[in-house]
Order: C-alpha cells, then sequence, then structure tokens
C-alpha cells in the first residue's frame, strides 16, 4: 500500500511538472514572438552565452575531430578504406559530433548558469521586484536568454564543425600523412548541405531546449541556496538528456529514409 | 464622496489547507502611515502580497482610491502597477543593474520615461534621501545593507506611487541605521504625501513611523488603533508580543 501511494505521488509529482514545464514552454515562446524586446539584454546574453562558449566549444570539436581521424583510420585500415577518414570526419562532425558536443558542452557552461542566476534572482525577490516595477520577467529575463540560446547555438556549432574538420585535417595530414589536397577533396566532396544544415537545425532545437530547461528551473527554484544547486542542477542532467533525445527524433526526422 | 486611499475587505488567503489570512479589512488614508505589526509567520508579508498583486487573495477584495483591484487575473504582474510601490525586506535590488539603473528602472519601464528623464528623475530621488554620488555607479554587491535599503526606497520612490509599502525596512540594520531608515520613511511620507503600510515585528520603528498600528496574529487582525494605544491595550497577545519591548524601556 505504501509502495502504491509512493508510485502514485512520483507519477503525479511528475506530471504536474511535465504540464507546468508545457505551459512555462509556451508562455516563454510566445514572449520571444512579441514586443517589448530588452535588444540590449539579447545583445548581453549573445556575448555571454555565444563568444564566451567558443573557447569550450572550439576545444570540445578540436580534440573531437583529432580523435575521430585517429579512431576511423585504425578502424579503415582493417579493411583498407582509409580513404573514407576525410568523409567520416565531416560527416560525424557536421551531422552529430559538432551538434551534440556543442549542445552539452554549452548546456553545462550556459544552462547551469542560467538557473544559477534566474534562482538567485527569484530567491532575492528580484523577480517580484520586476514585476512590481511593471516588467514582465518572461520579457526581460526568459525572453532574452531563449532567444540569444537559439541563435548562438548554430553558430557555435557551425563554427565548431569547421575546428572540428580542421582537426581531422591535422590529425590526418600531420600523423596519418595524408595528402592535404586530397584529403580536403574528399571532406568536400561528399559533404551535402543537408549534412551541415541538418546540424545547424539540430543545434537551433538544442538551443532552445538548453534555455527553456535553464529558465524553467531557475525560475521555479525553491527558496534557498540549496534551491538554487538543485535548480543548477537540475537544469543540466534535464538539458543534457532532452538533447540526446532530440538528436535522435531530429536525425530520424532528417535521415530515417 | 472621499473614499480611503486603500481598504482591504474581508481579505482571505490559504496555502493547502493552512488558513493564512482570515478575513482581514482595514483602511488606509492618503497621507497615513499604518504600520502591522506581528510575530513572525502572522501572516503580514502574505498580505502586503496580496495588496500589491504578487499574490492571489482566495477571497476579498482591495479597493484603491475607491477602485476594485483586479486581484483574480491569471497574470497579476501589473495589477497594482503605476500605484503601489514595494520595499522588500532583503532590498531586492537588481545585481546586474547599478545604483542608478535601479532607480531608473520605474521610471523607465513602468512610467515609461525616456532613458535621459528616467535618469534625471532617479538623480532627483538619489539626492532627496542624501545618497552620496560616489555611490550613483557602483553595483548594490558593492553597498553596505543600510545604504541598499535607502537605495530600495529611493528605487520604489522614483515611481511615484500613491502607496508604498515597506516589507521589515529595519530587519538585519544596527540602531543607527534603523533610525536613520525609519526617519527616510516618516519624512518621505510626509514630503511625497503618499500612503505608507510598514509590516515590522520592531515595535520601536513602529511608534516612529506609525500615525496608525494594527496587528496580525495567527492570520487575524487583532488589534488597530493609534501608537499611543498600543501600550494600554489589554488584549493578550498584543500585552505578549510588546511585553519585550516594555521590559526593554
Amino acid at each position: 500500500m505504501v509502495l502504491i501511494k509512493h508510485i502514485g505521488r512520483y507519477v503525479l509529482e511528475t506530471l504536474g511538472t511535465t504540464g507546468q514545464l508545457v505551459i512555462f514552454f509556451a508562455r516563454a515562446i510566445s514572449h520571444c514572438f512579441r514586443p517589448p524586446y530588452f535588444y540590449r539584454l539579447i545583445l548581453k546574453q549573445v556575448i555571454d552565452i555565444g563568444y564566451y562558449s567558443l573557447p569550450v566549444v572550439g576545444l570540445t570539436t578540436l580534440f573531437s575531430g583529432m580523435v575521430l581521424a585517429l579512431q576511423s583510420y585504425n578502424g579503415f585500415t582493417r579493411f583498407s578504406s582509409e580513404s573514407a577518414v576525410a568523409t567520416v570526419v565531416a560527416l560525424s562532425i557536421t551531422r552529430e559530433l559538432g551538434p551534440v558536443l556543442a549542445g552539452l558542452m554549452v548546456t553545462g557552461r550556459v544552462g547551469s548558469s542560467i538557473a544559477a542566476e534566474l534562482g538567485s534572482m527569484k530567491v532575492s525577490d528580484q523577480v517580484d521586484a520586476l514585476k512590481i516595477l511593471g516588467t514582465n520577467p518572461f520579457d526581460y529575463l526568459i525572453a532574452p536568454r531563449i532567444i540569444a540560446c537559439i541563435v548562438c547555438l548554430p553558430i557555435l556549432v557551425l563554427i565548431g564543425d569547421i575546428v572540428g574538420v580542421f582537426g581531422g585535417f591535422l590529425v590526418g595530414v600531420y600523423k596519418l600523412n595524408f595528402n592535404p589536397a586530397i584529403y580536403l577533396y574528399q571532406t568536400v566532396s561528399y559533404l551535402e548541405p543537408i549534412d551541415i544544415a541538418s546540424g545547424l537545425i539540430k543545434a537551433s532545437i538544442f538551443g532552445l531546449l538548453l534555455g527553456i530547461m535553464g529558465c524553467f528551473h531557475g525560475y521555479n527554484c525553491s527558496r534557498g541556496a540549496q534551491g538554487v544547486g538543485l535548480a543548477t542542477t537540475n537544469a543540466v542532467v534535464s538539458g543534457c538528456i532532452l538533447i540526446l533525445i532530440f538528436n535522435y527524433l531530429v536525425t530520424e526526422l532528417f535521415f530515417s529514409s | 464622496m472621499k473614499y480611503p486611499r486603500i481598504e482591504v475587505r474581508e481579505l482571505k488567503k490559504s496555502f493547502d489547507e493552512t488558513v493564512i489570512l482570515d478575513h482581514i479589512n482595514f483602511k488606509v488614508h492618503l497621507g497615513e502611515s499604518l504600520v502591522i505589526i506581528g510575530a513572525s509567520g502572522s501572516g503580514k508579508s502574505v498580505l502586503t502580497k496580496c495588496i500589491v498583486g504578487l499574490l492571489k487573495p482566495d477571497n476579498g477584495d482591495i479597493f484603491l482610491d475607491g477602485h476594485r483591484l483586479e486581484t483574480n487575473s491569471s497574470d497579476n504582474t501589473t495589477v497594482a502597477a503605476n500605484s503601489i510601490s514595494y520595499v522588500f525586506q532583503n532590498s531586492a535590488l537588481f545585481d546586474s543593474l547599478s545604483v542608478i539603473e535601479n532607480i531608473s528602472f520605474g521610471p523607465q519601464f513602468l512610467n515609461k520615461q525616456n532613458e535621459k528623464d528616467a535618469n534625471e528623475i532617479a538623480r532627483e530621488s538619489m539626492k532627496k534621501l542624501d545618497i552620496h554620488p560616489k555611490f550613483w555607479f557602483m553595483y548594490p554587491k558593492e553597498l553596505s545593507s543600510s545604504l541598499r535599503k535607502i537605495v530600495a526606497i529611493a528605487r520604489a520612490l522614483a515611481v511615484k506611487p500613491k502607496i508604498i509599502i515597506f516589507d521589515e525596512p529595519s530587519t538585519g540594520l544596527d540602531i543607527r541605521a534603523s533610525h536613520k531608515l525609519d526617519y527616510l520613511i516618516r519624512e518621505s511620507v510626509k514630503n511625497e504625501n503618499i500612503t505608507a503600510i510598514t509590516i515590522t515585528h520592531d515595535i520601536n520603528s513602529a511608534l516612529h513611523i506609525a500615525d496608525s498600528i494594527a496587528m496580525l496574529h495567527e492570520g487575524k487582525l487583532i488589534w488597530s488603533g493609534k501608537p499611543s494605544d498600543l501600550k494600554k491595550s489589554s488584549h493578550v497577545e498584543v500585552r505578549r508580543f510588546i511585553k519585550p519591548f516594555l521590559s526593554s524601556t
């Protein structure tokens, strides 16, 4: 009986949170598409989220591209397909690794900071102060962050794609002794616009997800330092899980046929 | 017919099964300073948050100059905007904005002034409260807690409200800073001719600020009257609440 009670409570709580999240999502999106727009805040968030995430995303994709070149070379030598290394690196980075790694890294860096910042504002009554001063927190706090996430992630992924492919190129040419011209030719010749576009669309969706999760957990954070800590953890964990789930769904949508 | 500036009628608020406010009624007139006293958990903050629109009451009405405030709308962010300012217990200054930006925020976004005019209003407000220009461009984390409270009062006054609510203004301050803040509140109310509602559990502070005092106990308004009548009250809970103060003076 106690077990059933616990399960029932858990199910109800999960349903309640899901409902809250759906309502929050709808409100947040609606405020992204209607004035007032706080352009300075959006620009500030673009710098915080986009510009300051460049080193993290760049380093992650650079080393991923390098490792990918090494691993695929080792694997492909087993059936004499070494020439496919450049193509595999380019496709893997643009379709999968670029968006997913950038999404996860930015969730760790930005999702947590959004949750912590909004959570601190919430527990110190700054969100209530905003309301009293006639400013809707969704306009002032939520929308700029979500817009910045949606805009910045594709740019970061595009840069990450270039850096990742360059990492593969470095290993291919200087470690595995590929001819640079042939490596570049093989990188470009099998790469189609849909490969890059799908990665960028994924990135936008990941940006939306990490922005929403950061804002949702921060905005609904419970009182005290513990509440802010929990909000931060939940924002990162739920953001990462959603990114992985949506990565599969979007891949299925683009490439299932 | 002259209406009270603010009138609360039959206000009721519960969280889950717990009744926090139980049929609260009171009126405050133009230029009057009402202080609501009561122990922690008596419902003081919930009451003021209902008045300002941050919480939705379950029942009851709030009237501002005879007009009923909409308290049942789903988005109650601007219910009392333009009319009621609120000074939070912990100041609630925006961390990312400087002192002048904090104070000009209300005039700019609530009163729809342009940035230049809003800054001018902020400067006037800071001068009135004797905030030294060296603090104007500092950030809240660089200020002392008493100065943060003064900045919060300047921010609240800058929007030229009809009513200003002070939530535990002297909490966390030493006696000198607390007296200075009481004086500022008193002067602001007098000079700007606004109505003030202050919640506190500091009887000393209440006697300095109040034109009238009301006491909340377990969600009920159990006593109200002039500050001079407070010590004469025969109500058991009032006597119990003011006893530590009486014994210290």
